[in-house]
């Protein structure tokens, strides 16, 4: 077998994934995941995090831990924007040197940065010739590789915008050699529910709480961000007097405006971190801009390391009796 | 139009008496208070950071004076002060404030700048405005001069309060120098003053460096005035950011002086090798600089929630061990008491003396 790349399974895992698998797999390399995320992980995380850091910071530093024993690169990029006008969080400008200075030893990282703002440009192509560079001296091979990458991440996207859960369009993009067709048979009997996050909060069923599946149990179906297009979520934004310039933000806002003026969606539910910096701001302009288009509830959750189920459940029940309410008035 | 810019270190004696003189209202608010942060916070989201909500208490403040136009100075990520100006408006209106907000697309673009300062002064020709905004940076590049050459004399002063007594007077006078001439003028004399304050012989004062973000390191009423009151204890402190240090990375006016950010990224390059944001490249270039050039600790200021900061103090944990310089984090937010933040220093400055002292009894201060 070639050499071991671990890739942690958190943060922009959740939406690249396809991608970086391919990529290194169609090069020779065995791709290396950490498990889904656990208890013990987020704790171990915290402890060598700085207190105020977010918790998917935190839980990807849990996740390299339980993985630099057992491979000989760890893929840490640096997504500092992936297009020209806007930017990714600042934790992931400084994402590698993050993961570097706080928990050595560890094994080489890859940490390429990815930006697409002035100055020192590095585009997605350059990028992975780049990393490629490292495994292949044969650069068709490697642009091969970037290619089928490319090809099952946008049938992921493409799966994952007809309404399939992260899990089935990760599994029929990574299976299947044929496009994608598949659309998953909605149940319109069933009210709607939308879901803003960013990829890493929606599809971390830990970091999450289970957010989903605890709505659809109660008898919702649910939409969520990353069922939207890029052109959905610009048309949104672009009503707005600044664009935002983080990238996730403009995803989270510009969903939950779409979802704001979309009858077919009872209710909007926000996902945003504890002492998150951007959802301090995307919130603000969400619950500004749901209140004045019209009547569709919204509830914010904000979580954290301390969260409890509990808790979680109370809010989710009181938020969706006012919606079942609101339904009933609607019918009756 | 009556205008107000929020408050941010030295920066509006900078520039309102030079808009002043050109016929523009003008709108100093008050200092801001605790009022002020009240007023912010009640209306801010809970976890906008400290700066947000000064700014916020401070326009109101402004606005039920009767401003009617607020200048902020934009920018475009990817740390949120670039996003003031938009969330600072949708609140503002909802309250029901009616003004105009007034901000540039990129603040580090000199055509953008100069277009604000179009909108504010309501000159023409570029010529002037170009004038008029060299002028307000070297200002601005004067009082900072003169507040350096403060922390340096302060706890060096034969006589109590000297050299408060000729920051003061240096600053008045620049204030009143309203052409280049005369700010160059001002600023021989101010330096000759300074040079003639008697100085206690023999002294190494302990030596701080204040790192961080912005606004926190500039703002005294965010800072909870941590550098002058260090300086008043017989501390020489350093800063890492220094606002004309900061525009002159952008608009070269200061030929002579390096670009900081460069600077800091050359010393920070093993531990952090892309900006992330704000200050964080200059927090963590700075304090290896100021880790090599002697200075007994750093103190670490940021807003709760600061993104950019929270990266530059994971770093610094790593810096800490390899330099051996103590660093004190002090997280500030609405709730912060100046008594809390003044127990915490002390027990800083102890530590620095007593390692001092261990390192080199002889030097040791009394």
């Amino acid at each position: 077998m070639g050499i071991k790349i671990g890739i942690p399974r958190g943060l922009l895992y959740y939406r690249y994934v396809p991608l970086w698998q391919t990529f290194f797999q169609e090069l020779g390399c065995e791709v290396v995941f950490s498990t889904p995320t656990t208890e013990q992980m987020v704790n171990q995380g915290a402890s060598i995090a700085v207190s105020d850091l977010c918790l998917p910071i935190k839980a990807y530093f849990g996740h390299i831990l339980s993985l630099r024993d057992r491979v000989d690169l760890l893929f840490v990029p640096r997504y500092i924007s992936i297009e020209e006008d806007a930017y990714m969080c600042p934790k992931f400008l400084g994402l590698p040197d993050m993961v570097a200075n706080t928990m050595q030893p560890l094994p080489p990282l890859i940490d390429y940065p990815i930006n697409y703002k002035g100055g020192k440009k590095m585009t997605e192509p350059r990028f992975y010739e780049k990393v490629g560079k490292s495994f292949s001296r044969d650069s068709r091979r490697v642009r091969q590789a970037y290619q089928k990458g490319l090809e099952r991440q946008g049938n992921f996207r493409y799966l994952q915008q007809k309404g399939l859960s992260f899990e089935e369009a990760l599994d029929l993009s990574m299976s299947s050699s044929k496009g994608p067709g598949t659309t998953r048979e909605v149940n319109t009997a069933q009210p709607t529910i939308g879901l803003v996050g960013r990829p890493y909060y929606l599809n971390d069923p830990f970091l999450n709480k289970g957010i989903a599946e605890k709505v659809m149990t109660r008898g919702y179906t649910i939409m969520t961000t990353e069922s939207l297009t890029e052109t959905e979520v610009n048309r949104q934004i672009s009503k707005l007097s600044k664009r935002v310039y983080w990238s996730f933000g403009k995803e989270m806002v510009g969903s939950a405006l779409h979802f704001a003026g979309d009858s077919e969606v009872r209710g909007i539910i926000n996902l945003a971190s504890f002492g998150c910096g951007q959802d301090s701001f995307n919130s603000e302009i969400v619950s500004y801009h749901v209140k004045r288009m019209g009547t569709t509830p919204l509830l914010s959750l904000i979580f954290d390391e301390h969260w409890s189920d509990g808790g979680l459940i109370t809010r989710l029940e009181a938020f969706l009796d006012v919606i079942s309410r609101r339904n009933r008035k609607e019918k009756g | 139009m009556k205008i107000s810019v929020p408050y941010l270190g030295m920066l509006h004696i900078a520039y309102a008496r030079v808009l002043r003189n050109l016929g523009v209202d003008v709108l100093l608010p008050p200092k801001p208070t605790k009022k002020t942060l009240d007023l912010g916070t009640r209306y801010s989201p809970e976890f906008a950071c400290l700066p947000f909500k000064l700014t916020l208490g401070n326009m109101i403040e402004a606005l039920e004076l009767g401003a009617n136009a607020i200048f902020m100075p934009g920018g475009a990520g990817p740390c949120r002060f670039g996003y003031y100006d938009a969330v600072q408006n949708l609140i503002l209106k909802e309250l029901g404030y009616r003004f105009t907000m007034g901000s540039a697309e990129d603040p580090d673009r000199l055509s953008d700048m100069l277009d604000l300062m179009r909108r504010i002064a309501g000159l023409r020709s570029r010529g002037a405005l170009l004038k008029l905004f060299y002028l307000i940076l070297m200002r601005l590049s004067a009082l900072d001069w003169a507040l350096g050459r403060y922390f340096f004399t302060k706890p060096r002063e034969a006589i109590p309060g000297e050299a408060d007594r000729i920051f003061r007077k240096s600053v008045r006078l620049i204030d009143a120098s309203l052409s280049f001439p005369r700010l160059l003028h001002a600023r021989l004399r101010a330096s000759q003053w300074f040079r003639n304050i008697a100085l206690k012989p023999g002294v190494t004062p302990l030596r701080i460096g204040i790192i961080g973000e912005l606004f926190m390191v500039l703002e005294p009423s965010a800072n909870t005035g941590i550098d002058m009151r260090l300086a008043r204890r017989g501390i020489e402190v350093w800063k890492s950011v220094w606002l004309s240090d900061w525009l002159n990375d952008r608009f070269r006016f200061k030929p002579l002086k390096r670009n900081q950010l460069r600077l800091s990224a050359r010393y920070a390059r093993p531990y952090l090798r892309y900006p992330a944001g704000g200050e964080s490249m200059e927090s963590v270039g700075k304090t290896v600089l100021f880790a090599k050039r002697g200075v007994d600790g750093i103190i670490h200021i940021f807003p709760f929630t600061c993104m950019p900061e929270l990266v530059a103090q994971t770093v610094l944990a790593r810096v800490q061990k390899d330099h051996h310089i103590p660093i004190l984090t002090l997280i500030f937010d609405e709730h912060t008491t100046q008594g809390g933040i003044d127990t915490r220093i002390e027990a800083f400055i102890d530590l620095l003396e007593r390692r001092r002292a261990m390192a080199s009894p002889i030097l040791a201060r009394s």
